[in-house]
């Protein structure tokens, strides 16, 4: 009996363990997580895998603020405004190699590219019918296509990896030409087209890649090539030809909205409705925190119209306004020109309660307008000074219930029908001068912003090329200020040393200007800081110089 | 496998069907009733011999009843035993000599202290209970050379850092692996056991006695025995209680009402550009003049969030049996109040032990512990947002005559600079943060003598951990008021659970002079992890707490998680002893972990180690004052696998961060990202160790003297290794780099008076180490860390380079403060331009007054290539020296702990020692801050010239802010009386002890900060000695009595 009993417990005590067989028991697979061999098999995986890489490009370090604000910024359209610090480095041209803008935008493009390529690797071709195959596959080509290209035009030449990575080997790499980094944005940006839906399909789905796009984005790939560091302007044709197709198509166009399509459209990126005849590709931001998610942006924010009622806290459409609008912007603009009271904002919320006018360009307060969270409910408060305790009413534009101090729900545009229609401008100019096309696409721009026929009321601007040319630098800055693009379209004409130049005598021109201002002087920094061939690329990240030893640092860094 | 589980079971059936016969058995203990492990117990005038298990258990064949046994025993007098018609023989030996025949607990087994082959410490449980210490840990500091203690901070009730002869991990944790009482514990509670129930407690140092050990033994092995029944009859019942208060000794010094004044007419004057004007015409409004502070005793913000704590503690145990069955059972209850208001530490423990024999050969013994621990008080240190030191230090110390209109402590809600600050007072009464465990243990084991040469043991156990903590934000805290969430609370549940089964088989023989013992066992396990997280926001009312948290209306994505690893184990050792002179000992671990790849999953570690009693050779034998010598080598594998459970495998996961929204009326969607990256050929990280001892002991073991070498190299680093970014990784587990640590330890205790009315013993230790990188990533020389202990002062701070120690701190040479020569005039622009050749601080503008660097690499400005190594946090050595006096009935003992030449990243003094014409309050240098009328400083202007002095960012710490953090504690210090025998026996008690005993009584040190047993940084061994914001260390004075009936 005794004997039993012991055998019993001590049974116990070991049964639980050997009775497993070994390899059995060593055996543990993830629990809460996907491995990757057992993913990409279904659409709501394949979805799932594609909005892990959208939200690469909704990260603080790319278009959530990094690139589409703080690097951006430091052209002739804005500059950062803080004078007693230098955070926006880049925008500044005070960044180095060890900074972490150069550094989070390089790492999270790449986290992008890598999601690529695995999803392109990996997605099962027996689990979907050959059409939808592709159609996910030319998604997964567009995103990395968009990623390099990114990179390609701010870090010059970059490695390019095709292939997911597997192990630390992979970290030796050696940069790969910008022109053959080209090469691959086209095959994939092609396929992308070939098989992605049009914005028009009844299956489509706003918000993400489709056919359009594709081409459009080609269109400035060709054009980024046609010009500074590559200048292969044989491509001018190949950008004209991809826009033409988008013009062909039909479909595209642009928001007219009685008089103000401008203002409507950008009030529909403001209240996150897909507005897909002209936006063509934007990236979507959404409000989530007080579920605990983060996907959300600083669009309007950071770059938007001061709001200081509300010390701060939440619940109130608050900005930091960091940016400032450049006085050469104000000077491009003519006094009609329905486009410059809402890309120049000229007003502001005081902590008192007050919506105020601003109208010193050398204002900290003289910010962007283009993403704003709010407008004053009557426009004539603006010259009302209300008595203490008063507080003027506001307007809330953005489409939450309570906006956050500091993260909205903005969108951020990544290609608009204007820039298709410019871009053809530009690229049969190169190769035609002026033409009547050509300047009738200008002209569609110009008349939804309530401008008349250039060729009536500025014939000189479209008199010969160079003219042309200038006019459609000037064009493109008061169509698109503050959406990512100047400061590459700057580079790729080789004019954003001369634009800093003429930025600082303009400033330092204005009848406000005083020389012993430390706010004024401090708006002069980019300008200053800015060195002509060093700061048209970034240098390489520190971490990526001290790990891939098939990498050498740019010279100069 | 299958092979294994027949072997095992036979041999766990096999012993009942053949039982031995005829023989006499018996337990032998000392003078205490502790067994006594390895007596030889010879048949006189036999050869026939044996000797005693580890529970003192022997048996014998004998043939007639005149029979003699001989019991014998090193250190103990050997005595002569009739057998008689007896067929049970119990024997108490008394001692002859104590040191030498302790019986130190090793890897599955025990082996009397001389007979060592390793480096292996001992701490008496008296040492330790004989703190005012609510655990274990805490009273650790100083009594074992080669083992650093170090604490992360006061908080009541926190683990500290143990480091066993220095790091070896970079990325990974160093924290030795616990044993208790046989079973391998990772994530050991130091509070979940009470110190009271220690019975022993073992410190491995080499891998010669670590190895048997193998995967988890890299960091050395601290084995805990606790304290068994008695098995002579007789029953123990011991209650003690105490009660303790607790204070935190000093304050950081920050400007006094008056200087806070004048700092504030400072500020608004060099606002002013030094011509009075606004702001000084704001100040006189409110302030009117400092004159009038002068005598002011104002608001100490320190003084409001500290208080004096009490401690009680109680403890009961009983102990008693027989030779049959025994029973130890204890219960603790401590209630330590924080000297932080609203912290505190709470525990309730119950411990029940049996040993049970069911016959002369197999025994049974198990134990069931319930241990619940709380944990309360908001996270006061290094938290990067809110740190309710920060704001006891800039909340300004006294209210203006006149007011103006800011809630107490200068706090103005609409000041964009002050959004982080918040009353400390109504942030830590408000905040309700509990961190609960109740940790449930059992465990069953079996002994079986085959005869007195086999045993073998089986046991198996199994430990839940299910730790639950809750934090709620009433309405007066910053997030309360301040936060998106407003009121809000989260619950976290977390359940570790942890089976094991660990068997060996153990056989001696002694054959003339040569002695075996061999060993060999299998071990098995696995762990299992749940998490579970919600959190509510914008809950209307504060009322409920934390008990309903469904009333708010916001409430966040639901997160659980959970994982789970096995480890499978094979080990062997073997003893081979010479002539009692020559000691050899080979162990040999291979442990299979489920962390790794099929191909790289199993790992080997061998260790070999010698020892030679030189005292008995007959050279030295004569040598009356020399009365031990042993010389001790080793060398040995061990390894470390404290990885993720899953980082072998590349995994995709979906956070709350890596969705998109698309479609109309934008769905969210989650998105997948690449979690991890399985580098296919992760392996074991693995440390050699090589070990060279001496023991000495001189005039009759008065005198004992340890020494021991030890070199460790530490290879295949388990790395979170930083990759080339254009991978889509910024770190990956990897098996990359080295890592080298030297040291020297040597200890010294005496017994300098041995008389009956007067005993004194001293002891002392000191250590050294030398820690250093040898390689890490392929190409790669450094790792750059950015501590990240506040969002605004983010930069690389830290420094793992190769060829220098790991953790190194980085920063910036301080030069001087600029001064007006430094610059020229410039009139057109109203403004001073830097001389040529002076180079800038890294951000324009630069003014007089501001802070000027060491340009190290001369071209003209500072930036990240002007970084130096500016601070050590290594101490060049450290120890501890104790004295235990025994006098009549009195025993007092006295500790000094030291840490000597090693420096503190003191964090908080970049911060509140720089100028930031604001409202804050901050230390009193403030006051000294540079104006043209204070040249001579090293603290930056407030303002000047519309220039502010503060450096630019990027360029916050140099090394103003490292301190030199050598420091000499009096760590401890008890007092004891014990009532004589006498008044014992009227009393019908067998002790009574009346105790008053203080801990962290005073510290020596020049360091700054409130005590330089501080390491907050969030990065262990990269970010070592950083001090910001941290819970305060506390001096705790205890007096108690102790009954023993």
């Amino acid at each position: 009996m005794k004997i039993q009993y012991i055998k019993y417990i001590s049974l116990l005590a070991i049964l639980g363990f050997l009775s497993i067989s070994c390899s059995d028991f060593l055996n543990e697979e993830p629990q809460s997580t996907w491995g990757i061999d057992d993913f990409y098999s279904t659409q709501t995986e394949a979805d799932i895998a594609l909005a892990g890489i959208y939200s690469t490009f909704a990260s603080d370090a790319v278009y959530g603020q990094g690139l589409s604000i703080i690097m951006e910024s430091g052209t002739d359209e804005g500059y950062y405004n803080r004078r007693y610090n230098e955070n926006w480095t880049v925008g500044l041209y005070r960044h180095t190699s060890s900074d972490n803008y150069v550094a989070n935008l390089w790492a999270k493009l790449y986290t992008s590219i890598n999601l690529s390529n695995m999803f392109i690797e990996r997605l099962d071709n027996n689990a979907f019918e050959q059409e939808d195959y592709d159609r996910l596959i030319g998604e997964a080509r567009f995103l990395r296509a968009h990623a390099y290209s990114l990179l390609v035009a701010w870090y010059g030449d970059i490695p390019m990896p095709l292939t997911s990575t597997l192990d630390q080997s992979a970290n030796h790499l050696a940069v790969t030409a910008d022109e053959e980094v080209y090469a691959q944005i086209i095959a994939d940006f092609t396929f992308a087209s070939e098989h992605l839906l049009a914005a028009n399909d009844p299956k489509y789905i706003p918000g993400r890649a489709n056919k359009m796009a594709a081409h459009g984005l080609m269109a400035r790939a060709y054009l980024k090539m046609a010009g500074s560091p590559i200048n292969n302007t044989d491509m001018y044709a190949l950008a004209q030809a991809q826009c033409a197709i988008i013009i062909q198509d039909g479909y595209h166009g642009m928001n007219t909205d009685n008089g103000i399509g401008y203002r409507t459209h950008f009030l529909n990126y403001i209240q996150s409705t897909y507005d897909t005849q002209e936006s063509l590709f934007e990236i979507s931001f959404a409000y989530l925190r007080e579920m605990g998610i983060s996907a959300d942006g600083r669009i309007g924010g950071i770059n938007g119209v001061a709001f200081n009622f509300g010390g701060g806290a939440d619940g109130y459409p608050g900005a930091y306004a960091m940016e400032n609008v450049s006085p050469l912007l104000k000077n491009i603009y003519s006094a009609d020109d329905l486009r410059k009271d809402w890309n120049i904002a000229g007003y502001q919320y005081t902590n008192k309660g007050d919506a105020k006018a601003v109208t010193d360009p050398l204002a900290g307060q003289y910010c962007p307008g283009k993403f704003r969270r709010w407008e004053p409910s009557n426009w004539a408060d603006l010259d009302i000074t209300p008595a203490e305790g008063v507080t003027e009413a506001y307007t809330l534009l953005e489409a939450v219930s309570s906006p956050s101090k500091s993260f909205t729900s903005i969108n951020f545009p990544v290609l608009r029908y204007s820039d298709v229609l410019l871009m053809y401008a530009e690229a049969s100019n190169f190769n035609e001068g002026p033409n009547a096309l050509a300047i009738s696409y200008l002209n569609m721009v110009r008349d939804r912003a309530g401008l008349g026929d250039i060729t009536i009321e500025n014939p000189t601007a479209v008199a010969d090329k160079d003219s042309f040319f200038a006019e459609l630098v000037d064009e493109r800055a008061r169509e698109f200020c503050f959406e990512g693009l100047r400061k590459q379209d700057l580079i790729r004409w080789g004019l954003l040393g001369e634009k800093l130049n003429l930025q600082n005598l303009t400033i330092e021109g204005e009848p406000t200007f005083k020389n012993t201002n430390e706010n004024h002087k401090a708006y002069l920094r980019a300008g200053n800081f800015y060195t002509e061939g060093k700061h048209n690329s970034l240098p390489y990240p520190l971490q990526e110089v001290s790990l891939n030893n098939e990498l050498e640092q740019k010279a100069g860094w | 496998m299958k092979k294994i589980f027949y072997i095992v079971l036979l041999l766990t059936i096999m012993p009942f069907v053949a039982f031995a016969q005829n023989s006499v058995s018996g337990t032998v203990t000392d003078a205490n009733g502790e067994p006594i492990p390895g007596v030889n117990v010879l048949l006189k005038g036999t050869s026939n011999g044996t000797s005693t298990d580890f529970d003192g258990l022997y048996s014998i064949q004998t043939t007639k009843s005149s029979d003699v046994l001989v019991f014998s025993y090193l250190g103990f007098k050997t005595t002569n035993e009739l057998v008689g018609n007896r067929s049970e023989v119990n024997i108490i030996l008394q001692s002859s000599n104590e040191q030498l025949d302790e019986i130190v607990i090793v890897g599955y087994g025990s082996v009397r202290k001389r007979d060592l082959t390793g480096s292996v410490a001992q701490v008496s449980s008296d040492e330790l209970n004989n703190t005012a210490t609510s655990n274990f840990d805490q009273a650790l500091a100083g009594r074992v050379s080669g083992v650093q203690i170090s604490s992360v901070d006061g908080t009541p009730g926190e683990g500290l850092n143990i480091t066993i002869r220095g790091g070896n991990s970079i990325t990974g944790d160093n924290s030795p692996l616990y044993v208790v009482d046989g079973i391998p514990m990772d994530d050991f509670d130091p509070g979940s056991i009470s110190t009271n129930d220690i019975k022993s407690f073992d410190i491995q140092k080499d891998a010669s006695a670590t190895a048997i050990y193998g995967s988890r033994a890299a960091n050395g092995v601290i084995l805990i025995t606790t304290k068994q029944g008695r098995k002579d009859g007789k029953t123990d019942v011991r209650i003690s209680a105490s009660h303790g208060v607790q204070w935190i000794p000093n304050r950081l010094e920050t400007l006094s009402p008056y200087e806070y004044v004048k700092y504030q007419e400072q500020v608004a004057l060099a606002i002013d550009n030094y011509v009075p004007g606004q702001y000084v015409g704001y100040f006189k409004e409110s302030w009117v003049d400092p004159e009038l502070y002068r005598d002011m005793e104002g608001t100490s913000w320190q003084d409001e969030i500290f208080r004096i704590a009490s401690t009680n503690k109680y403890n009961a145990s009983m102990s008693g049996g027989n030779s049959t069955t025994n029973v130890y059972f204890s219960t603790e209850f401590l209630d330590q109040e924080g000297t932080m208001i609203n912290t505190g530490f709470k525990k309730i423990y119950n411990n029940l032990k049996f040993g049970h024999k069911i016959n002369n050969k197999t025994k049974l013994n198990g134990y069931l512990q319930y241990t619940y621990l709380n944990r309360a008080g908001v996270g006061i240190s290094g938290n990067s947002y809110t740190s309710v030191i920060r704001d006891a230090i800039q909340f300004r110390p006294v209210e203006p005559i006149n007011s103006d209109g800011l809630e107490a402590g200068g706090y103005d809600p609409t000041d964009q600079s002050q959004k982080y600050l918040f009353n400390p007072v109504k942030n830590l009464m408000n905040t309700d943060r509990q961190r609960r465990s109740d940790v449930l243990r059992g465990s069953l084991g079996l002994t079986h003598r085959f005869n007195s040469d086999l045993v073998l043991k089986l046991s198996g156990s199994y430990q839940i951990d299910s730790r639950k903590e809750t934090t709620f934000f009433g309405k007066d805290t910053q997030q309360g008021t301040r936060g998106s969430d407003h009121i809000n609370g989260s619950v976290t549940n977390r359940r570790y659970q942890t089976l094991s089964s660990s068997n060996t088989l153990a056989y001696n023989k002694t054959i003339d002079q040569h002695r075996f013992s061999l060993l060999g066992g299998m071990e098995m396990q696995t762990k299992d992890y749940e998490y579970s997280w919600m959190k509510n926001s914008e809950i209307p009312t504060d009322l409920f707490g934390i008990d309903k948290i469904g009333l708010g209306i916001s409430p966040a994505i639901p997160q659980t998680l959970s994982s789970r690893n096995a480890l499978l184990s094979y080990f062997g050792r073997v003893n081979y002893n010479l002539h009692d002179k020559y000691l050899f000992t080979a162990t040999y671990r291979a442990d299979g972990s489920s962390k790794f790849n099929k191909d790289n999953r199993w790992g080997y570690f061998p260790s070999f180690s010698a020892a030679w009693k030189i005292s008995d050779e007959n050279f030295l034998k004569d040598v009356e004052a020399v009365s031990f010598a042993k010389v001790r080598a080793g060398w040995g594998i061990t390894g470390n696998n404290r990885i993720g459970d899953y980082d072998a495998y590349s995994q995709l996961n979906a956070s709350t961060s890596s969705g998109y929204v698309w479609g109309h009326g934008e769905n969210y969607i989650p998105g997948a990202y690449q979690s991890n990256l399985g580098v296919p050929n992760l392996r074991w990280e693995s440390t050699a160790q090589s070990n060279i001892g001496l023991d000495l002991g001189f005039l009759d073991q008065n005198i004992e003297l340890t020494v021991d070498y030890y070199n460790k190299q530490t290879s295949d680093l388990l790395l979170n290794a930083e990759m080339a970014l254009h991978t889509g990784f910024n770190k990956v587990q990897q098996n990359i780099g080295k890592v080298e640590n030297k040291g020297l330890e040597i200890s010294l205790n005496t017994t300098n008076i041995n008389k009956d009315k007067f005993k004194w013993y001293t002891s002392f230790n000191i250590s050294f180490n030398e820690n250093k990188t040898i390689a890490l990533n392929d190409g790669q020389t450094a790792i750059y860390t950015n501590p990240n202990w506040n969002g605004s002062y983010s930069e690389y701070q830290y420094i793992t380079q190769v060829g220098q120690p790991v953790g190194m701190m980085y920063g910036l040479e301080f030069d001087r403060i600029y001064q007006l020569d430094d610059f020229n005039w410039d009139n057109e622009y109203q403004t001073y331009v830097l001389k040529e050749g002076v180079p800038d601080n890294g951000a324009l503008p630069v003014g007089p007054g501001s802070v000027k660097f060491i340009d190290q690499n001369g071209d003209g400005t500072i930036n990240e290539l002007d970084r130096e190594i500016i601070g050590n946090p290594h101490p060049k050595h450290f120890g501890g020296f104790s004295n235990t006096f025994e006098v009549g009935n009195f025993d007092v003992s006295a500790l000094l702990q030291w840490s000597y030449g090693f420096d503190i990243m003191n964090a908080n003094k970049a911060v509140f020692e720089v100028p930031t014409a604001g409202k804050q309050s901050g230390f009193a240098a403030l006051s000294d801050a540079w104006s043209p009328l204070n040249t001579d400083t090293t603290v930056g202007a407030i303002r000047y010239m519309t220039v502010y002095g503060a450096p630019p960012k990027g360029n916050q710490m140099d090394d103003r802010y490292i301190e030199d953090g050598s420091y000499l504690k009096l760590k401890s210090v008890s007092v004891g009386y014990t009532l004589p025998n006498e008044a014992l026996e009227a009393m019908k008690v067998k002790k009574f002890r009346i105790y008053l005993t203080g801990q962290n009584l005073f510290t020596w040190t020049k360091y700054s900060g409130y005590d330089p047993d501080v390491s907050v940084g969030k990065y262990g061994a990269l970010t070592p000695r950083l001090d910001y914001s941290a819970y305060p260390q506390s001096t705790t004075i205890m007096g108690g009595i102790d009954i023993t009936f």
